[in-house]
């Protein structure tokens, strides 16, 4: 097997984004052709790379470790466990189907592509690095594309939400640098590598601040985890992202729900409980409740929502609860259904985001119900029947019905906690049936009823769109009826972590 | 033989005298026979010494740290990097004064004479461990200063400019004097390094040594246009052309931070291994952060509200040097060595947003914030440049400006000043916002953004290279900064002081 092949994946895309940007203005066809190959061998090799994983094994795998900043100790280094082997491919894979998605584009399509496969190397970078400060650097480095997509090329508030969701990521940013440079000075010997800070090396040691003497676990496990929630997005810190999904443009908005705001999720799994054992155990309750919050917080919010786009945001929300949840409770099952859930809300969620993108580019608008209370769109169902058939599944998926995207991962999560926290089980259960109210409510008025005013324009999904969205229902389905596959490539790393969690616990 | 080895190790700051009086020569005989050659010759010759100048310092990096002429100057690996920042500035600027709009073609020549001469006064600064040359340098770099904040002859608001620092600079001039008077009362001697072997050796009264620091301090404060000092740096960006703005923020900022660590490190604290130790009963430490806190929390807010372009990043970099100032308390060579890192990213990407700033207000003949409304689309490359600028200054990775503020913000916690990193977080997030607000407009598609047509100074090719020279470091050093953080580090060991 070739000897770098993840460099080559992470950091394809930023050559393709370098190449994209020297092709000269006059033939403006040829920029989609080189991001549209150079995606798609990204994600060939990410293919070849779970290919030969080895799915008994759970250390670090393809793992590459080259001295960067010597006078630091910053190593560049990567690897791939059960933790992220899964995202490399789903990264990959929805940015490919999101250049196929933006093919008929027009305006500014060199920075458009450039900034987008920039995009596509931070988000990799992220889940493919093994040092924190490498990890911190492909995490804020992903900040810049999607403020200038979305300041450019957004909605009509696109500058708002752009600068709104600069600052709390930002801020999420400055909580996580403080973190880790507090552990970085309390690690002897210095290291930003996470396998030299893993397992519990901060266990006693304590900071004085104030005059009172506190444990640096505790503490740096919170701001760590300050940073990451925000991007989760865990509530209170939310509400960046249904106003960013309102203006971002739709294919970005795909990527921004399906994978960007995951690597919150992996980060908290990846940093927080590899290097603070204690203070996870001592923490996850809340995360627990954290989760359930999240799952009724988005649930109610979504009910509430006119804008199909923000329904889809808030129903992120909740369904980042899940996953929450999850992670939580330190059971294998619960766990593994937290991972499973990451990866194939991922799914459901682009199928669901490349549809609204596709209804509002039809008829130029989003709104379900107009605000004389008349519908938006409706009856679409005789208009467009293979856009409904698609919608259908990526609404099933989303509820969790039997055989479909979030179903066993749902389950799982369920099953997991049930014993644990039998309280939050039932309140995330009724998360379920939130998810049933909102999509529902909004799948009647768009697609059953009488055809309303935004109809008039749409048309029905074209062969182009076909190609991108068949992968992904497939994948719904696969996700949902047999994802034995998914969990076993996860097992081993996810049982390894549970132990070192669990050998902490009191 | 021994004054010509001299001689030899300040061959910079001849180079820069020699520039200064070749200059003013070649502008006079220009004058009386005037061409339309004569502006570029000026130029050029102005250029080509400042250049032969860098060489010379970059040169004189490798020295080996000694102290000239009766012990007044040290030439050490610190103090040489200094001046080779400053003349780089002292490049830039000259260069943007050629570009200047604001600055009619037969002016030139006394400009780029003030500005070699400024430098050169700040590169003496930078090495003086006399107080008397470190204060007759002071003034030198002080008077340049007053002359060329009040450039702009028919602008009230530059004059008013001139004025203001005029009256300002006296004042702490006095204190200044008042303050060498002070210390020359505990060591007998003028010399630094004399007075410091006495702090060090003997105890002195704690509240004398606050008010000779203060007094000093006070001096020093102006120039770096810190905090309580802070309120004049915007009127004088904001009124002066904007070379002498760039050359303000920048140069005169550099040679405040060299004063800053010749009054704090070089005399104020003890030499020891791996970090300078404070004297017992004096704690000035305590004051410096407080400084810096307040100073940047105050740029950065005030900095919120501003409209005017030049004025905001005046305020802007009232809260870069405060992030500065925070390395110099812990005092550590890890920390100095921060901070040495830092105004070197400081000094280019400055550099940078003034350069492409001045284009646009130029070009618009305006100075509000609107004039960048669409510049990327108008002027890509020129766009571009300048949110990497503004984008490296809010501290973002992988920018050069992040690893800085990287740096700092590691000794901070290292030496476990808990509250100060969280001050120092928290601002970079508001940083963020009027950075933002301005890169908002260079992106924004809005009806009429592109109306303007492209900047009418449109950058030559001399123009673009050198935007180009200031952008390679940005990005480059974000993301491979070790050469230049262990050349920092070993000229730290080396240093007497």
């Amino acid at each position: 097997m070739v000897r770098n092949i993840l460099s080559a994946i992470v950091f394809l895309p930023l050559l393709g984004a370098a190449l994209v940007l020297l092709i000269s203005r006059e033939d403006k066809r040829i920029h989609r052709y080189v991001a549209l190959l150079i995606s798609l061998i990204t994600f060939v090799l990410s293919c070849l790379l779970v290919a030969n994983f080895d799915h008994t094994a759970a250390g670090v795998q393809f793992a590459e470790n080259y001295e960067w900043i010597t006078s630091l100790k910053i190593s560049y280094s990567l690897g791939v466990d059960g933790l992220n082997v899964a995202f490399i491919p789903l990264t990959a894979l929805l940015f490919l189907l999101c250049i196929v998605a933006s093919w008929d584009r027009v305006a500014g399509l060199k920075g458009y592509f450039a900034l987008f496969l920039i995009l596509e190397t931070a988000v990799l970078g992220t889940f493919a690095a093994q040092d924190l400060f490498l990890l911190f650097a492909f995490w804020s480095a992903a900040l810049l594309p999607i403020y200038f997509m979305v300041g450019v090329w957004g909605n009509k508030n696109r500058e708002y939400a752009a600068t709104k969701f600069f600052l709390y990521q930002l801020a999420g940013s400055a909580f996580l640098l403080l973190g880790m440079l507090a552990i970085y000075y309390i690690a002897e010997p210095h290291s930003f590598s996470l396998l030299d800070l893993s397992g519990g090396k901060f266990t006693s040691a304590r900071i004085d601040i104030g005059g009172r003497s506190l444990g640096v676990e505790h503490l740096v496990f919170i701001l760590m985890l300050a940073g990451f929630a925000v991007r989760l997005p865990v509530v209170p810190l939310h509400s960046w992202f249904p106003h960013l999904q309102a203006e971002a443009p739709p294919v970005l908005a795909v990527v921004l729900a399906a994978i960007f705001i995951k690597t919150g999720a992996y980060a908290i799994v990846r940093v927080n409980y590899a290097l603070f054992p204690e203070a996870a155990n001592w923490f996850a309750p809340v995360l627990a409740v954290a989760g359930a919050v999240n799952i009724i917080y988005g649930g109610i919010c979504a009910l509430g929502q006119k804008d199909i786009r923000r329904l889809v945001a808030y129903s992120c929300v909740s369904h980042m609860g899940f996953v929450l949840l999850g992670l939580g409770i330190f059971s294998s099952t619960a766990f593994h259904g937290a991972f499973l859930q990451m990866v194939s809300h991922g799914v459901y969620t682009g199928l669901l985001f490349f549809l609204v993108g596709i209804l509002g580019a039809r008829s130029g608008q989003y709104d379900i119900m107009n605000p004389d209370g008349s519908v938006g769109f409706g009856g679409l169902v005789s208009k467009a029947p293979l856009l409904t058939g698609f919608f259908t599944v990526a609404v099933f998926s989303t509820l969790g019905v039997p055989g479909l995207g979030a179903f066993p991962s749902e389950s799982l999560v369920f099953l997991g906690a049930f014993p644990y926290h039998r309280l939050l089980t039932v309140i995330g259960l009724g998360g379920v049936f939130l998810t049933a109210g909102y999509l529902l409510w909004m799948y009647r008025r768009v697609f059953l009823g009488k055809v309303g005013e935004g109809a008039g324009q749409i048309t029905d999904v074209t062969l182009r769109e076909q190609v991108f969205l068949v992968p992904l229902v497939l994948l719904c389905v696969f996700a949902g009826t047999y994802p034995t596959p998914l969990i076993n490539l996860a097992q081993p790393t996810i049982n390894q972590v549970l132990t070192s969690l669990n050998k902490e616990a009191k | 033989m021994e004054e010509l080895k001299s001689l030899f190790l300040i061959s910079p700051e001849l180079m820069l005298f020699a520039t200064a009086i070749v200059t003013l020569l070649v502008d006079i005989s220009s004058r009386r026979r005037p061409s339309d050659s004569s502006p570029r010759l000026v130029t050029g010759f102005a250029l080509l010494g400042l250049l032969g100048a860098l060489a010379l310092s970059l040169r004189s990096l490798g020295f080996a740290p000694t102290e000239i002429f009766s012990r007044a100057l040290s030439i050490d690996p610190v103090s040489q990097f200094i001046k080779t920042l400053l003349i780089f500035a002292g490049i830039i600027t000259v260069l943007q004064g050629s570009m200047s709009r604001e600055i009619h073609d037969t002016e030139k020549g006394e400009l780029y004479a003030l500005l070699v001469l400024g430098t050169l006064g700040m590169c003496v600064m930078a090495s003086a461990v006399h107080f008397l040359l470190l204060f007759l340098a002071y003034e030198m770099a002080g008077v340049t200063c007053y002359v060329l904040a009040a450039f702009k002859r028919r602008s009230s608001l530059s004059s008013e400019a001139g004025v203001k620092l005029f009256i300002h600079g006296s004042l702490t001039t006095i204190l200044f004097a008042i303050g060498i008077v002070m210390l020359y009362g505990i060591g007998k001697s003028f010399n630094i390094l004399d007075i410091r072997t006495q702090l060090t050796s003997a105890t002195m009264p704690t509240g004398y040594l606050w008010v000779a620091f203060g007094l000093i301090f006070v001096a020093l404060a102006g120039r770096l246009a810190i905090f309580p000092f802070h309120f004049l740096a915007p009127d004088i960006v904001e009124g002066a052309p904007s070379p002498v703005s760039s050359f303000f923020s920048v140069s005169s900022c550099i040679a405040g931070m060299a004063f800053a660590l010749r009054l704090c490190i070089h005399i104020f604290s003890a030499k020891g291994d791996l970090k300078w130790v404070h004297l017992a009963n004096f704690e000035w430490p305590d004051l410096i952060t407080a400084v810096a806190a307040v100073t940047m929390t105050i740029g950065n807010l005030t900095a919120l509200y501003q409209t005017n372009l030049k004025r905001l990043i005046g305020y802007s970099c009232i809260a870069q040097v405060g992030y500065l100032l925070m390395g110099i308390p812990v005092s550590t060579h890890a920390g100095i060595a921060a901070v040495l890192f830092s105004l070197g990213t400081y000094c280019v990407v400055t550099l940078g947003t003034f350069f492409v700033i001045q284009m646009v207000t130029d070009s618009a003949g305006s100075e509000k914030i609107t004039i960048l409304r669409g510049l990327v689309w108008r002027n890509p490359y020129e766009g571009v440049a300048l949110c990497v600028f503004l984008l490296s200054l809010a501290g973002l990775p992988p920018l050069v400006g992040f690893v800085g503020r990287f740096y700092i913000l590691g000794v901070v916690v290292r030496e476990k000043l808990y509250w100060l990193s969280i001050v120092a977080a928290i601002n970079w997030v508001l940083g963020l916002t009027y950075y933002l607000s301005m890169i908002k407009q260079v992106f924004s598609t809005d009806a009429g953004a592109t109306a303007g047509g492209p900047l009418t100074t449109s950058a030559n090719f001399v123009a673009k290279s050198a935007l180009a020279v200031l952008l390679l470091p940005t990005l480059v050093l974000g993301i491979y900064w070790d050469p230049l953080m262990n050349y920092i580090t070993r000229s730290l060991g080396a240093v007497a002081w």
